[in-house]
């Protein structure tokens, strides 16, 4: 009788357990770039170069990996909440990085390097990178 | 007198014929499903439009993975499982505008119609739209409802109860006349 009784709340228990793992996985918020591990390091131009030379390839190099970018601002547009630094790549393309919400008091200005961190997601008229976050502006 | 007349009309027809492009490598797209059980909502910031005021021709295109999500969970399966990223990386609008829009500030409502291709599947969509010019500025207003089984997105019936049938687009972007 005991032994059933412990079976029982064995069972109960682990179903709980696993119930609340579910629970946790499924409300689990998005790991932002800035936490997860770098994958690849890489200057700005280089990345854009790849992504217009071979972009099959890039593709399966970089997205959805985080990166760190290394690269010359040429331009940062500000729309609304959102922010966006372009770093200059080949031409008119570069690489977009829209930059996480809290970054705003050290963006970096026109002209300066910067090294920029955050998940690349492809490539559309410049190589895009969100979710990125400033590592220093020297 | 009436070749005076006709030479001006031309040339003034000429006129709004400079170009008149404008665009944005940094539009807001963003979708929300509203459902008893639960709210999904995702944002993506780098959408790529450019409006024609002569031609009156709009175009956009974006990256699936930039949608940008609360929920690591929902992000990994919109992208695995709904509109295979992978596999269909971009989604495309291309179309034309009704309505005249001069480049004097104002707010002007168009109906915006054209192809829409999501996740490899092309339709032909007819949405309400809004044109702000303003400081040299022209900003695309759009808000539309798009239904997935429209773009052949399976929905497991698992979490059917958890996605609306109609998922609620709303587009903003402030473009810059084209250099």
């Amino acid at each position: 009788m005991t032994r059933r009784k412990l079976i029982i709340l064995a069972g109960a228990l682990l179903c709980l357990i696993a119930a609340g793992t579910g629970y946790y996985l499924y409300n689990k918020p998005r790991t932002s770039a800035a936490e997860s591990h770098t994958d690849k390091h890489i200057s700005a131009q280089q990345l854009y170069e790849e992504f217009s030379s071979n972009e099959q390839q890039a593709n399966s190099n970089y997205v959805n990996k985080v990166v760190e970018v290394k690269g010359t601002v040429t331009d940062i547009q500000k729309t609304g909440a959102s922010i966006s630094v372009l770093l200059a790549g080949q031409g008119n393309g570069g690489v977009n990085c829209s930059i996480a919400p809290g970054e705003e008091e050290q963006l970096p200005k026109i002209g300066e390097s910067v090294l920029i961190k955050g998940l690349c997601t492809g490539m559309l008229m410049d190589v895009s990178i969100v979710d990125a976050t400033i590592i220093n502006n020297k | 007198m009436r070749t005076i007349c006709f030479i001006v009309l031309v040339c003034l027809s000429y006129l709004p014929m400079q170009a008149q492009t404008f665009m944005t490598r940094n539009g807001n797209v963003s979708f929300f499903s509203k459902t008893p059980l639960e709210d999904i909502k995702a944002e993506n910031t780098q959408a790529f439009a450019a409006v024609d005021l002569t031609k009156k021709s709009v175009a956009f295109t974006l990256l699936q993975r930039n949608f940008l999500f609360p929920k690591e969970l929902m992000q990994e399966h919109y992208n695995e499982n709904y509109v295979e990223s992978d596999k269909f990386p971009k989604a495309q609008f291309s179309g034309t505008f009704t309505g005249d829009v001069p480049t004097k500030p104002g707010i002007y409502k168009v109906q915006v119609s054209g192809q829409l291709t999501l996740h490899g599947v092309t339709q032909q969509v007819t949405v309400p739209g809004e044109l702000e010019v303003q400081d040299g500025k022209l900003t695309a207003k759009s808000a539309f409802a798009v239904k997935p089984s429209d773009f052949d997105i399976k929905i497991p019936s698992l979490v059917k109860d958890k996605i609306a049938s109609q998922i609620n687009v709303k587009i903003v972007a402030v473009c810059l006349p084209a250099k």
